[in-house]
């Protein structure tokens, strides 16, 4: 949230930062030229509030609005909890069994949690993927045996029922 | 014992990480426990295929705790050494023991 509100304010301010002093430019560079002509008034005009919203940009940013409002930001960022990737969990859930899933999903989100609080979500989140990552081959492996060893045991099965019958 | 008892590296460390954790060995702790001692930064979804591995050979066993709250309302897995699994890690280290008799690694024989 606090990521949102800061990109959106931060783009707002920086181009209507571009566009006034671009206009301002314009203006200066055609105002001895012909100041009277009505054809650049618009421009002269666009200029002018183009710098009054800079300015209260300015403004505003020295003010302690903003900072509240950030701070506000962040502290409802710091009060919802963080939750692991949920992606992530996903794939260790399509490896294992469901409870021994929920033991390793559980063991990695205790450290997650640890994680976070150390160094931040985003390292947490990609502490939580290398994890994911890491764990995918033997998981994958181990999971592979056991289709093979029920195929083989569902295959001997089948033999002795031909035999049989 | 068999060609099968015998025992990889990382079974050892993990199997000797429960030894030391006595009744709080689950995921967590055995991974910090080899992290810290051992060096070795195994990703956990290694532990558990190797402890799922050790338990099929009879070395370990596990059981479900409770479910807390710091875990997304999860049980943890608890592990213990087995009879066998005792057994197997007391003859790896007399077979390691009796191979290191009279020598030092950095001169060859003592």
């Amino acid at each position: 949230m606090t990521r949102f509100i800061r990109r959106w304010l931060g783009a707002i301010w920086f181009w209507a930062t571009v566009v006034a002093v671009f206009g301002f430019v314009a203006m200066l560079a055609s105002w001895p030229t012909n100041p009277e002509s009505p054809s650049l008034v618009p421009l002269h005009l666009i200029a002018v509030v183009e710098l009054v919203v800079a300015a209260a940009g300015w403004f505003w940013s020295r003010t302690g609005v903003r900072r509240e409002i950030l701070a506000r930001a962040a502290a409802v960022d710091v009060a919802s909890p963080a939750s692991p990737p949920r992606r992530a969990e996903f794939l260790l859930y399509l490896l294992l069994p469901s409870k021994d899933g929920e033991a390793l999903a559980g063991d990695l989100e205790e450290v997650f949690h640890r994680v976070v609080a150390k160094f931040g979500r985003r390292a947490g989140r990609a502490w939580y993927w290398s994890q994911t990552a890491r764990s995918i081959a033997p998981l994958a492996m181990r999971w592979l045996l056991r289709v093979l060893r029920w195929t083989a045991f569902w295959t001997a099965v089948g033999k002795v029922l031909r035999r049989l019958g | 014992m068999g060609k099968g008892d015998n025992l990889g590296e990382l079974e050892q460390l993990l199997m000797w990480a429960i030894v030391r954790l006595g009744e709080n060995a689950y995921g967590v702790t055995i991974w910090q426990e080899l992290k810290d001692r051992a060096g070795r930064d195994v990703a956990m979804g290694a532990i558990y295929t190797t402890l799922e591995r050790l338990e099929e050979k009879g070395f370990v066993r596990s059981k479900f705790g409770d479910p807390t709250p710091e875990r997304g309302g999860r049980a943890k897995r608890y592990f213990a050494l087995a009879g066998a699994g005792a057994r197997a890690l007391e003859k790896q280290r007399e077979t390691l023991t009796a191979m290191w008799g009279g020598l030092s690694p950095a001169r060859g024989r003592a």
